[in-house]
């Protein structure tokens, strides 16, 4: 098997090399490090281009990329090339492009639907671009599919112990997606409503656009998704889910009990909950105030979890009015201990026991509960936790007198959350920081006062905080007639009654392995402030999704542990200066004005307004870029987003090496970093290795390096492969012959429509069925079939499928295609090329020419997207005059002729010497012909110019080959493929046949004069010749070759120019470029005349010449009785029409553009009933 | 929308004239759907006859779109279109057809926007053709 040639790079260079080889047979191997083959560098991801140049080179890229022998590596950085030559392993990184290749047609809906915009500067300008985007912007590039710009985890998703994806519902709020906002947050986890209001938001701790201005108000927005979803909240199971019949116990109905019962439940459970309460939400309901936390928010949330299936008990305590031995022998198999933490701490000073002391949960159940509870006219609150600033401002709502804060430390410590520290200093509160309770003071039965120590700030303890230290001496009492104790609580695990559970004895909390949340007893699991002690909302949420997890691996006897890791994942680096940050203040959030919140429990804060809100989540810097808001997963219609693509590894075998990376930018060059570089064009840095200076001259370089390593290869007795083995046509559809694709004679032609939806990119324009409706009343149109790619594999055998049921004689495919020709233009895109190739695979052979493409989409849908009526009447007569085209469709040209193996080589510069060289070196017969140079020509040759000719002139000897001079008469008889030379010297006439010709012109021109004598003007070669002359367009080498990968080489002429300027070096280059084309042209072993290759009627020819006057390939010859006659060799006719145009007896025609397929398209364009068209 | 538009066809060379009509959706611009694209091979494939059939149809206005000079994909002489487009309009002429409905357009390969401008003051220019001339386009 062969391991073919590496070539590395994504010039020009890189592409004419890889087509240059494939041509030559040889299997080769594209690594790029971009997205995509293009002339700009976009290895930063995205730039603008102007397209004038890129387009010029488009069909050398396309064509190499799309070349059935080249396999393109993309975003792939070569690390090392391991082996030696012949052998080589090529160990590249490839980069994840979240995108499928094969799939992804660039039709930019997911670009539309992307909620994140990057920044860019660009030329001095502030441009952005959505994070899934083209490979490079505004211009063309092969392969065409998009991809994504992603970069990890963002700080504040890492940060959220839910790991609800923050940036990514940001990013839906600030395109004013609500719903989808909300569904991505409870993707991760519930009661979003109660998290939007309550949680501690670490994710604003950790948000990256603090370090500009101020966090995003992330809480705010959170909050607003679950209040202003118009689908308001809609929990699902997950779609593998079945249905899981063991039996869950869950008791507590708190956060942490919801949140597992929630995730049990999507997995497919039906948990129950025990709740002990009367109502629902344990902390939510009892301990958080409804002024921070409205009963209707929490009451939706749990109604949504009961609707996913969970069913809650409440008024029962387990332990006691139910046993966990019972609910076993009930049949529950697994049990998540959620118990909270309700059993408020004690001081421990004296007088806590005294009459209107109470602890803070009491309290704060006895207000929120609409409990009668006495509130005093002087409060004073101990604690600086959340719960002591909620009593404060709960009582404070309550009382008409005084309330005050006292903590021991300072503001800086205080646990509770800042926002709510600040409202309840609004609201009147006061706060004594650095004071102590040292007594609580009364007449013995009723409290008077707080006797209490000042503090201060003193050293480090190990959890962090500073130690507060009594400054001795200083006490002072502060009078108090209701003191509240808010300074945490534990739980009460005695309530249970299990006797094995193992509990701390220090504070009460239940011990489990952090990892898993399992107790002691396998099947019991217990999290939140149950294990903790007093904690936050929010990591009460996570220990319940974690409990979930345990519960179902340990359900289906799956190790508890496996993959599971406590650690945070790992945040992106960003760098806030490469952002182009907007400068929008934080939004602020409205609250009811202070007055209005005394005396009642009404919800203090009212949410953001929605006029604010996209512009606060567009505060969002977007650190990972791509934000996962799946939104292009979701538009996609292909399938072709990929979200979960990863780095790999992989090894590409080469037997050979050709490098084109630069490192002016420091980027992939592998091998320019180990090897000192030489300024010569081609480098050769170790056996089997070639590194090739990009630029100027890259092309003819690439294709001499190419063609270099295709001789190297062959003399290790590589096959020179047909054509035929490189169509890879499957061998079920050889037995079909040519005569049964032909198609029907008029009047029965059977045409069927394909209508390609390309993803919706077209159907969300053009409406489809109207267009199979109109087009099913065209006369010969027997079906319509709408699919929804046309370009993949899965495409081509459905349109494959129809033609063959329907017995069709023609299709009229309309997608993006246009042409059914082998030419590749600049509007051409690799999906095309992929549509076409598809569609050989699959078809009978020859049967790809029956097909008429018409392009609806960047010539209809695409360009008139706000006309959706005007275009689907546009694409009604696109497709109509596809269909008449393809009714009056005449057999294209298709003969195959053989192409013999000689060269003729005119000319014996440096060029036309190397060319020979080159070829005779593949086993080719060569025959060289010098110029008709004069002597004197020679002494203007420089010594090195001299050197490398006597050279190549001595190998050449040494081939057998010797150089004859400029004969008296040169003729060029036969045709494409295998023509024959006559050359005649005195009296000596020798024949000779040759598939290809090459003319060094920079040795013939200079000393023939213009237009006359050395070559005959009647000539083939001299009128081609002139024509050269003619037309002022440059011709030679690169722009050739770049003409000859846009349309199809099928005469086997190569004219080689060169410049007095070119050094002897780039001479000998041009000429193995050369070589290499003439090489792959013989390669082929047959040729065939292009399908818009022109005829003519020797009947309706008059003779005049007119067609001949223009056309160098056209002859006028004589038919007998001295009447001339146009005649064209069809391999030779390029196709442009010009002569049919100044035909006078319209006896040329094209089976592809003949004026009455150019009128029937005129006709169904411009709504004109279309006319049956003649077939002459 | 399309009903008012000038009904135009717009011949366009299979290179850099084509590439500049494709050119227009990369961009993400558009033009009036009443913009209709026939494409040829090159321009100098088209005759007098195929314009004015072109017109005969009903087209208010005709645009040749090639490429610019040098540029031609088969070194075809430009010369000759120039001089079908002429002959094409001394017939206009003849027939009483205002001969600015037919115009040649050379666009550099691939430049969309550039199309988009031409096609778009083309089909404002037959507008006013139209309403100075009641019934005359």
């Amino acid at each position: 098997m062969t391991r073919g040639v590496a070539v590395i790079g994504s010039s020009a260079g890189a592409a004419q090399a890889a087509l240059t080889l494939a041509e030559l047979g040889v299997e080769v191997k594209l690594i790029t490090p971009s997205a995509a083959l293009s002339l700009v560098d976009i290895t930063e991801g995205a730039a603008v281009t102007s397209s004038e140049e890129l387009l010029g080179i488009w069909p050398l890229f396309l064509r190499a990329a799309s070349h059935p022998l080249v396999t393109l590596y993309t975003n792939s950085e070569v690390m090392a090339i391991e082996g030696k030559q012949g052998r080589f392993t090529i160990r590249a990184t490839k980069y994840p492009r979240y995108v499928r290749e094969d799939l992804c047609t660039g039709c930019g809906r997911c670009e539309e639907a992307c909620s994140v915009q990057v920044p860019l500067l660009f030329d001095g300008r502030r441009v952005s671009h959505s994070a899934i985007h083209a490979p490079v912007l505004g211009a063309k590039t092969v392969p065409s599919a998009y991809y994504i710009e992603k970069k990890g985890v963002a700080p504040c998703r890492a940060a959220c112990p839910l790991g609800i994806n923050v940036q990514g519902f940001v990013s839906l709020l600030s395109k004013g997606k609500v719903d989808e906002a909300l569904r991505l947050i409870n993707e991760a986890a519930p009661l979003a409503g109660v998290l939007g209001r309550i949680c501690t938001h670490p994710c604003e701790d950790n948000c990256k656009r603090g370090e500009v201005d101020s966090p995003v108000f992330i809480h705010a927005l959170h909050r607003y998704a679950a209040d202003n979803a118009p689908g308001g909240i809609n929990y699902k199971r997950k779609a593998a889910a079945g249905y899981r019949r063991e039996k869950i116990a869950i008791i507590g109905s708190g956060p942490a009990g919801l949140t597992a019962a929630w995730e049990l439940a999507r997995r497919g459970y039906s948990p129950t909950i025990f709740e002990s309460h009367a109502v629902v939400g344990g902390m939510l309901a009892t301990g958080i105030p409804r002024f921070r936390l409205p009963w209707e928010v929490r009451y939706r949330e749990v109604e949504a979890i009961k609707a996913l299936g969970v069913d809650i008990k409440t008024g029962v305590t387990v332990g006691r009015d139910v046993t966990i031995s019972d609910l076993r022998e009930r049949r529950y198999r697994a049990f998540f201990l959620a118990i909270g933490a309700h059993r408020s701490n004690k001081l421990n000073i004296p007088g806590e026991d005294l009459e209107g002391v109470v602890d803070g949960m009491s309290l704060l159940f006895a207000l929120n509960m609409k409990v009668g509870a006495f509130v005093g006219s002087n409060i004073v609150v101990i604690g600086g936790g959340n719960s002591a600033v909620d009593s404060a401002r709960a009582a404070n709502r309550r009382s008409k007198g005084q309330v005050r804060i006292i903590y021991r430390r300072t503001a800086e410590e205080m646990t509770a959350v800042r926002e709510e520290v600040e409202d309840a200093i609004r609201e009147g509160i006061s706060i004594e920081y650095l004071t102590a309770p040292v007594e609580i003071l009364g007449d013995g039965n009723k409290v008077a006062g707080i006797r209490c120590q000042r503090m201060v700030m003193g050293e480090m303890e190990a959890d962090g905080r500073r130690r507060a230290e009594p400054i001795p001496g200083i006490e002072f009492v502060i009078d108090a007639d209701h003191v509240v104790v808010a300074i945490g609580q534990q739980p009460n695990t005695s309530l249970l009654n299990m006797r094995w559970l193992d509990v701390d004895s220090d504070n009460d909390t239940i011990k489990v392995d952090t990892l898993t949340l399992e107790t002691g007893i396998p099947g019991i699991f217990a999290g939140g402030d149950c294990i903790t002690g007093s904690n936050n909302v929010v990591d009460a949420v996570a220990a319940g999704l974690r409990a979930a997890e345990s519960i179902d691996r340990y359900l289906r006897g799956r190790d508890l542990r496996r993959g599971r890791s406590r650690e945070k994942p790992q945040v992106v680096e960003v760098d806030i200066r490469e952002r182009d940050v907007s400068y929008y203040k934080r939004a602020r959030m409205h609250a009811i004005p202070i007055s209005r919140r005394m005396g009642n429990f009404e919800e203090t804060n009212l949410g953001l307004p929605g006029e604010v809100v996209e512009r606060e989540a567009g505060r969002c810097i977007n650190c990972a870029l791509c934000s996962e808001c799946m939104e292009c997963e979701r538009v996609c219609e292909l399938n072709a987003v990929f979200h979960k693509d990863s780095v790999c590894q992989v090894g590409i075998p080469a037997e050979i090496v050709i490098d084109f990376t630069t490192d002016d930018n420091g980027t992939n060059s592998y091998i320019r970093r180990r090897e000192i570089a030489q300024s010569a064009p081609l480098q050769f840095t170790r056996p089997g290795i070639y590194k090739v200076d990009t630029g100027e001259g890259e092309l003819t370089r690439a294709s001499a390096i190419a063609l270099k390593a295709a001789i190297e290869l062959k003399s290790r007795e590589l096959p020179r492969p047909k054509e035929t083995d490189i169509a890879g046509v499957p061998d079920v559809y050889l037995e079909q012959t040519r005569e049964e694709a032909e198609p029907a004679s008029l009047g029965e032609t059977r045409v069927g429509v394909v209508l390609c939806r390309c993803g919706g990119s077209i159907s969300s324009v053009i409406d489809c069925n109207q267009v199979t409706n109109e087009v099913l009343q065209l006369p010969g149109v027997c079906n319509v079939l709408e699919i929804s790619q046309a370009c993949n594999e899965e495409g081509a055998s459905m349109i494959v499928a129809q033609a063959a049921e329907w017995d069709l004689d023609k299709v009229v495919l309309a997608a993006c295609r246009c042409c059914g020709l082998e030419q590749i233009c600049f509007s051409c895109t690799d999906r095309r090329v992929m549509c076409q190739q598809n569609l050989s695979r699959g078809l009978p052979l020859g049967y790809d020419r029956n097909i008429e493409f018409v392009n609806i989409r960047e010539q209809c849908a695409w360009v008139h997207q706000d006309d959706p009526v005007g275009a689907t009447r546009k694409a009604i007569g696109i497709i109509s005059s596809g269909v008449a085209r393809a009714r009056g469709s005449l057999a294209a040209a298709s003969e195959e002729r053989p192409v013999a193996e000689g060269v003729l080589v005119l000319g014996a510069g440096l060029c036309g010497l190397a060319a020979a060289r080159n070829l005779a070196d593949q086993g080719y017969s060569v025959e060289v012909i010098s110029g008709p140079e004069s002597d004197s020509a020679t002494e203007q040759h420089s010594l090195e110019y001299v050197r490398r000719r006597d050279t190549l002139l001595k190998e050449l000897e040494e081939q057998g080959i010797l150089v004859r001079q400029w004969p008296q008469v040169l003729d060029l008889d036969g045709s494409p493929g295998s023509y024959e030379v006559v050359v005649k010297y005195q009296s000596q006439t020798s024949r000779s046949g040759a598939g290809a010709v090459i003319l060094d012109i920079g040795q013939l021109t200079g000393e023939m004069p213009a237009g006359d004598g050395v070559i005959p003007r009647e000539n083939l070669l001299g009128r081609i010749l002139a024509h050269r002359r003619c037309s002022d367009a440059p011709n030679g080498g690169d722009t050739a070759a770049l003409k000859s990968s846009a349309m199809k080489e099928t005469a086997g002429i190569f004219i080689i120019s060169t410049d007095a300027e070119d050094l002897p070096e780039e001479q000998v280059l041009k000429g193995a470029a050369v070589a290499a084309r003439a090489s792959a042209y013989i390669g082929q072993g047959v040729v065939s005349p292009r399908a818009n290759a022109v005829t003519i009627n020797s009947k309706l020819c008059r003779g005049c010449g007119d067609c001949a006057a223009i056309c160098p390939y056209i002859e006028m010859k004589e038919r007998g009785g001295g009447i001339a006659c146009a005649y064209v060799d069809q391999a030779l006719c390029l196709g442009c029409g010009a002569c049919i145009a100044h035909c006078p007896t319209g006896a040329i025609t094209q089976a592809t553009q003949s004026n009455q397929q150019i009128i029937a398209t005129l006709e169904a364009l411009l709504g004109r009933a279309p006319i049956m068209v003649e077939v002459s | 929308m399309s009903k008012s538009e000038a009904n135009v066809v717009v011949f366009a060379c299979n290179w850099d004239g084509l590439s500049s009509v494709e050119a227009v959706a990369q961009a993400g611009l558009s033009y009036p759907a009443s913009v209709k694209v026939v494409r040829v091979s090159c321009l100098s494939r088209l005759h007098q006859g195929l314009i004015l059939k072109a017109f005969e149809l009903g087209a208010d206005g005709v645009m040749l779109l090639g490429c610019e000079p040098g540029k031609c994909q088969f070194d075809t002489d430009p010369a000759l279109i120039t001089q079908e487009c002429e002959k094409a309009r001394k017939l206009m002429r003849l027939l009483g057809l205002k001969e600015e409905r037919l115009v040649l357009t050379h666009v550099p390969r691939g430049d969309g926007s550039h199309f988009v401008g031409r096609v778009t003051s083309f089909i404002a220019e037959i507008g006013q053709m139209r309403s100075a001339v009641p019934g005359g386009a």
